[in-house]
C-alpha cells in the first residue's frame, strides 16, 4: 500500500504534482522495459531457422524469404548435380524445355526462383515423363575454384518417379549435415534419406538434422496439352549449364605422374 | 481507492497496482530470461587464424585435473624453478626489419567481417563472394584442443581429449607434464542429407445421374503411424548367497578399451610436397615459405626462424610476442629450463569429397632449451574421418596405437621412445579417408 498525500498549491510548486505516481509506477514501467529489451537480446541468439516455413508453403516462398534474412545470396549461381540414373534430365528454358543430359546434370541456380525440369527416358517406362521443380534456399561456400566440384547433389530415385507417375506427391529436402551430429557411415551410391513422420514437415526436420538447401518436388503434375505454360515453368529462370567434371586425380596419382 | 489515514493533513493512501500486476510481470520476466541459451563459444565460422586458441602449440599448460595437480614440480630452491608460463599465445617473427608483426586476429568473429565484399547475415556468419573461408557445417577440422582442456592422468590417459582434439604432453626435467595442443586444420567437405515425404492424392468424383446427383471425395492423405509398443519384462534379480558369494572380481572396460599396437611404417624420408617444407624437414622455415605453410595449415600465424632477431635485451636474444588481449608487441627472453614443445599439423589437401583420401603430417620440436621426456601425441579423429589402417608413419621409434572412439573413429597415440633433446623433433604421417 503506497501512502500519498495531496499537495496545498504552494506544496506543488515545490515537488511537483505527479511526483508520488511516478515513484510507483515507473519503476514498473522500467523494469517491464528493460526485462523487454533483455528478452529481446537473448531470443536473438537463437539459430536461424526456417520456423513455420513449411513444406506445404508454395514454391518459391522459402527460397525468396530466405534472401530476406541477407547474406551474399543474391544473384549467386549456386551448382547442383541432378541425379537420375539411365533417365534424361533437361531444365526449362523459355516455353520448353532443353535437350539435357542423362545420368547427371551439372547446373547453376540462383535462390530464390522456382526451377522446372522435366525427366524423360526413364528405364522400363517409355514415354513417361515428369516434371519435378527444384529451389534452392542457400548456398556453399567452397574454396577459390573449387565450385563445381562441391555442388548440391539432388538424386531422383526409380522408385520416387515411379511413384510420381502413380499420383503420389513426394518432397525431398536436401540439408546440409551437421559435422558434429554425422553418422559414421560411408557415402553411398545412393544418397542417404530420412523419412518424416506423419504430420513432421520436412523442412522442420532438416533444420534440426543441418542447414537446408534445396527443396525438391515431384508429382504427377503435367503441362497442358500444347505449350507449357509460363506459370507452369515459373517463368522459366535461366539457367546455367555446365559440363560434367572429369575425376580428379588423387594426390598419388599426381605426384607419381 | 482513497482512503483518509489521519484528520491532520490531508493523506490518503493510493491502492498501488494490483498484486496479479507485479506477480505476472515478475513471471513474464523469469520465464523470458529462462528460455535463453547459454552462451557457448560456437565455431560458427572458421577462420584464417581460427579463434584465439594456439596456432602452434606453443601455449602450453599445466596438466591439471579436476583442481589437483598431477605432478608436484619439485621446488629445487633455484630461482628458474618456480616457472609460470607466460598468458599470451607467443608468436616468433622471421627475421624482416620492415615487416610489421603479423595480425592474429581471427578474420571473423560474430559479426565482423573483415571481406569487403560480403554481407554480415544475422546470424554472424559470414561469405565472401571472393570463395573465402565460411561456415563451420562445410568443414572437416582436426587439431587445437576445444572445449574442455586436455589432461593428463596419473596413469597416463588423457582427459578432456573431444573429437577434433589434437595434443602432445611431454615430462620436462623439473618433474613437471605439460599439455600443448596443435595447430587446426580443416578441409573443405560437405555431405549432405536428405528428409523426405511422400503424400498419396487421392481424388474421386462419381456422377449416379446425369447432372442430378454427384458425389466428390476431397483429397485425402495417407497417414501411416504406429503405436509405440513397449514390453516390459520384470527380471528380478537372484540373489544365491548360501551357494555364490558375492563376487569380488570387479572388471572395468573402457569404452573403446580395444587397442590394436601396430607397427610403425618405416618413415623413408620423402614427404609430399605439401609436406615438403622446411618446417617439417628440419623444424626451420625460411620466409619465402610463410605463405605456403599459412596456406596448408590455414591459421595466420608466424614462425621462429634460424637468423638472428631483431630486438635484443642485455645483449640476448629477443622474442617478440603479440596476442589477441594485449597491444602492440612485447618482447621478452627465454628463460634457462625453459621447456618447450611446438606440434604443427598439416594437411594434403583443403578440399576434399567423400571417399577420398587425406595426408595428415604432424610436425614436432622441441624448441625450448631443456630435454623433454616421455613425448606423447595424441589425435583425437573427428566421426567423418577414418583412419586407414596401417598408414601412420614416423621418423623416429615410437609405439603407434589406434584405439576406436565413441563417435565412430579412432584416437591415434604415438609414443615417442626416446628423449627429444632441444632443436630436436620428428615427423608422424597417417592418412584418413573422407566419410
Amino acid at each position: 500500500m503506497t501512502t500519498a498525500r495531496f499537495y496545498s498549491d504552494s506544496e506543488l510548486v515545490r515537488t511537483g504534482p505527479n511526483s508520488f505516481r511516478f515513484s510507483v509506477a515507473g519503476k514498473l514501467l522500467w523494469a517491464v522495459l528493460v526485462t523487454l529489451l533483455v528478452s529481446t537480446a537473448v531470443l536473438a541468439e537463437d539459430r536461424p531457422v526456417h520456423w513455420r516455413h513449411a513444406g506445404a508453403m508454395p514454391p518459391g516462398a522459402i527460397g525468396r524469404q530466405r534472401l530476406m534474412r541477407g547474406g551474399p545470396l543474391s544473384g549467386f549461381c549456386q551448382p547442383v548435380e541432378i541425379r537420375a540414373l539411365g533417365a534424361r534430365i533437361a531444365p526449362a528454358a523459355g516455353s520448353s524445355f532443353l535437350e539435357g543430359r542423362t545420368d547427371r546434370l551439372l547446373v547453376g541456380l540462383a535462390i530464390g526462383p522456382v526451377y522446372r525440369f522435366r525427366v524423360t527416358e526413364i528405364p522400363g517406362q517409355p514415354g513417361l515423363e515428369l516434371f519435378p521443380t527444384i529451389e534452392v534456399v542457400d548456398r556453399l561456400h567452397p574454396p577459390p575454384g573449387e565450385m563445381l566440384r562441391f555442388p548440391i547433389p539432388i538424386e531422383l530415385t526409380r522408385e520416387e518417379l515411379l511413384s510420381a507417375a502413380e499420383g503420389r506427391f513426394i518432397t525431398r529436402v536436401i540439408y546440409l549435415e551437421d559435422p558434429m551430429l554425422a553418422s559414421p557411415l560411408d557415402e553411398e551410391d545412393e544418397q542417404r534419406w530420412v523419412e518424416a513422420h506423419p504430420g513432421e514437415d520436412p523442412l522442420v526436420v532438416a533444420d534440426e538434422l543441418g542447414r537446408p538447401m534445396a527443396i525438391v518436388r515431384l508429382g504427377g503434375r503435367v503441362p497442358d496439352v500444347g505449350e507449357p505454360t509460363p506459370g507452369f515453368l515459373y517463368g522459366a529462370p535461366p539457367v546455367q549449364v555446365y559440363e560434367p567434371l572429369k575425376k580428379r586425380p588423387t594426390v598419388e596419382q599426381a605426384f607419381v605422374n | 481507492m482513497l482512503s483518509p489515514t489521519s484528520t491532520n493533513s490531508k493523506s490518503y493512501q493510493i491502492a498501488g497496482p494490483p498484486a496479479w500486476f507485479r506477480y505476472g510481470v515478475v513471471a513474464a520476466a523469469t520465464l523470458i530470461l529462462c528460455s535463453c541459451r547459454a552462451a557457448v563459444p560456437s565455431q560458427s565460422t572458421v577462420t584464417n587464424s581460427q579463434r584465439p586458441a594456439p596456432s602452434t602449440g606453443q601455449q602450453e599448460k599445466i596438466a591439471y585435473i579436476r583442481d589437483q595437480p598431477i605432478q608436484q614440480a619439485s621446488h629445487s630452491g633455484h630461482p628458474d624453478s618456480n616457472l609460470t608460463q607466460p598468458d599470451v599465445v607467443t608468436a616468433l617473427y622471421v627475421a624482416d626489419v620492415n615487416a610489421a608483426p603479423v595480425n592474429v586476429e581471427p578474420a571473423f568473429h560474430g559479426a565482423e567481417c573483415t571481406c569487403p565484399t560480403c554481407q554480415v547475415p544475422a546470424n554472424g556468419t559470414c561469405a565472401c563472394e571472393s570463395g573465402g573461408i565460411g561456415p563451420a557445417d562445410e568443414y572437416l577440422c582436426d587439431g587445437g584442443d576445444y572445449g574442455l582442456p586436455a589432461a593428463v592422468r596419473r596413469d597416463w590417459q588423457v582427459d578432456g581429449l573431444e573429437q577434433e582434439d589434437t595434443v602432445a604432453h611431454y615430462d620436462t626435467v623439473d618433474g613437471r607434464t605439460v599439455v600443448t595442443p596443435s595447430n587446426r586444420v580443416c578441409i573443405y567437405a560437405p555431405r549432405f542429407g536428405v528428409v523426405r515425404r511422400v503424400v498419396d492424392l487421392h481424388e474421386y468424383a462419381r456422377f449416379d445421374m446425369p447432372g442430378n446427383f454427384e458425389q466428390q471425395m476431397s483429397l485425402s492423405r495417407i497417414d501411416e503411424s504406429e503405436e509405440v509398443a513397449t514390453a516390459l519384462n520384470q527380471l528380478e534379480p537372484t540373489i544365491n548367497r548360501a551357494e555364490q558369494p558375492a563376487s569380488l572380481l570387479g572388471e572395468q572396460q573402457k569404452l573403446g578399451a580395444l587397442a590394436q599396437e601396430v607397427q610403425l611404417v618405416e618413415f623413408d624420408g620423402s614427404l609430399a610436397p605439401y609436406a615438403d617444407l622446411s618446417i617439417v624437414r628440419a623444424g626451420t622455415v625460411s620466409n619465402d615459405e610463410k605463405a605456403l605453410v599459412a596456406e596448408a595449415v590455414q591459421a595466420a600465424i608466424t614462425w621462429s626462424g634460424d637468423q638472428a632477431a631483431q630486438i635484443t635485451l642485455d645483449s640476448r636474444k629477443a622474442q617478440a610476442e603479440v596476442s589477441l588481449k594485449q597491444a602492440g608487441v612485447v618482447y621478452h627472453q627465454d628463460k634457462p629450463n625453459n621447456p618447450k614443445l611446438r606440434l604443427l599439423k598439416l594437411a594434403s589437401t583443403g578440399a576434399a569429397l567423400p571417399g577420398e583420401e587425406v595426408e595428415f603430417t604432424l610436425r614436432f620440436d622441441n624448441i625450448g632449451n631443456r630435454v623433454i621426456g616421455n613425448v606423447t601425441i595424441v589425435d583425437n579423429l573427428t566421426t567423418r574421418l577414418e583412419y586407414v589402417p596401417d598408414s601412420a608413419k614416423a621418423s623416429v621409434d615410437a609405439n603407434f596405437t589406434a584405439i576406436p572412439n565413441s563417435n565412430g573413429s579412432a584416437v591415434m597415440r604415438w609414443e615417442i621412445i626416446d628423449p627429444v633433446e632441444a632443436g630436436q623433433g620428428g615427423i608422424l604421417q597417417f592418412k584418413c579417408r573422407v566419410r
